[in-house]
């Protein structure tokens, strides 16, 4: 029965890693977009489309993200559209990671005092010209730390696309642990494994943290 | 053009099994809450410690659990740690027996599955529960302690009668945020087999094809959790309930 050898484990295990890694860049590559066009609605259009935004993420952030992988993959369907588990998981981990990232940049422009939006009305920008060209430089320094920092719940995150049948690195060892019975070696590599993408992104953000931290004190 | 299904409500059958499902939800999420804080305390203490083998170590679990995927640590616990159990002791957590207490009445033991999830859960939680608490305890100014001093308090003592108390309630905020976490983080030990809420609506809709009832009145159920957690936040915040020192000023 055990023919497999911990380096055969290993192997399979890093290529489905290649699954994990391809659908976190999905989500935050997506999720950063449709972030970005909320945050933008968010501070120019009118106060329903505000409300509304905000709705978006509350739900979205109040709600654990199985519900909405259960309702991407087993509802739509139901509405008589066919999707893969592929499909739901990536349109679904879009849409989660948006709701955090409008909110989380919402946050870094209100840092930024209310007379530096004045000081560029007073130079006759536009609205955009404003947030384009002033605010949004002086929010990314602030943003970039947190936004890194989030990147690391977004691939945790993708560990349940596994639950609605995708095959990344989770299920990969989950199927591997049902062919040769290992399951300590197995999800002690697949943690592992989970770690090597995690940390260096939280050591990064722990980094650009510490350097704003210093540029603020000078 | 969708075709959307004919509104056709749960029967009753469902919705009592979808309210079990809720009832175990909160349990597990309030015994994972009050572990998670005791544990996170005793982290929070061990980071900030002078031993630095000490720190260290505490350091050393908080990057591991918090760096790995929830779900991951799920499956560790319960199938991978318990297969090194001797295979007497695994026995013995999944016999199903009952705690007979005075009265006649009795505790059903908790399933294996349920002891595996509320302990993967717990130390998951603690890591990032001890972080709040860290930055609360950060947050409180240092002549507090130079003024407990003053007032011949040990260390001991300060932190307990005048530290903790001030960086609880910086905490608060963070620390409730930390708790919905929970609330929703205990969807995902459905993966190891506990019967929760999220177990519950899958079943339901298994059985009875009903996807958007069966999923959205579980979603509502956890957005009213997660509201009612929010609720009493906002309550503790404004001193109500407060015991003294915790909350008022």
């Amino acid at each position: 029965m055990n023919d497999f050898t911990i380096w055969d484990m290993a192997q399979g295990l890093l290529l489905s890693a290649r699954w994990t890694v391809l659908l976190s860049l999905i989500a935050f590559v997506g999720g950063g977009l449709v972030g970005g066009l909320l945050l933008v609605l968010r501070l120019s259009a009118g106060a329903k489309v505000q409300a509304m935004i905000r709705l978006y993420s509350e739900i979205f952030q109040g709600t654990p993200l199985l519900m909405q992988l259960f309702l991407g993959f087993f509802g739509l369907p139901m509405l008589g559209i066919e999707v893969s588990p592929w499909l739901a998981a990536s349109v679904t981990l879009t849409l989660y990671t948006g709701a955090y990232l409008v909110d989380i940049w919402r946050g870094c422009v209100e840092a930024i005092p209310r007379g530096q939006w004045q000081a560029a009305a007073s130079l006759g920008m536009s609205h955009g010209q404003q947030l384009r060209l002033v605010i949004w430089p002086q929010a990314m320094r602030i943003a970039t730390a947190p936004t890194v920092g989030f990147l690391v719940q977004v691939v945790k995150s993708t560990a349940l696309a596994s639950i609605i049948g995708f095959t990344e690195l989770t299920k990969a060892g989950s199927m591997l642990t049902n062919a040769v019975f290992q399951p300590f070696i197995i999800y002690s590599m697949v943690a592992a494994l989970y770690f090597a993408m995690c940390f260096p992104l939280t050591w990064y953000s722990r980094v650009l943290e510490r350097k704003q931290g210093l540029a603020l004190k000078r | 053009m969708l075709s959307l299904p004919p509104i056709d409500w749960l029967a009753p059958k469902y919705l009592n099994w979808m309210l079990w499902g809720v009832l175990e939800t909160l349990f597990l999420s309030l015994l994972v809450a009050l572990a998670a804080t005791v544990f996170g305390l005793l982290l929070a203490a061990l980071r900030d410690s002078r031993r630095r083998v000490l720190s260290l170590a505490a350091l050393a679990y908080q990057t591991v659990f918090r760096n790995t995927p929830l779900l991951v640590q799920l499956l560790f616990w319960y199938f991978g740690a318990s297969s090194l159990l001797p295979a007497q002791a695994v026995e013995w957590l999944n016999t199903p027996r009952a705690l007979t207490l005075a009265a006649g009445w009795t505790l059903p033991w908790p399933s294996f599955e349920f002891i595996a999830g509320l302990f993967g859960l717990s130390l998951y939680s603690a890591s990032f529960i001890a972080e709040e608490i860290r930055a609360g305890i950060r947050g409180v100014p240092f002549g507090q302690r130079q003024a407990a001093a003053a007032l011949g308090l040990s260390g001991w003592q300060a932190m307990r009668w005048v530290i903790l108390p001030q960086a609880l309630r910086i905490a608060l905020p963070p620390l409730f945020g930390q708790y919905m976490n929970v609330v929703k983080n205990t969807s995902l030990t459905m993966a190891i087999g506990v019967v929760e809420l999220s177990y519950t609506s899958r079943q339901i809709e298994t059985e009875t094809l009903k996807t958007f009832q069966a999923f959205g009145v579980a979603t509502l159920f956890y957005i009213a959790i997660i509201v009612a957690i929010e609720l009493v936040l906002q309550q503790l915040r404004q001193g109500r309930w407060a015991p003294v020192g915790v909350g008022r000023r």
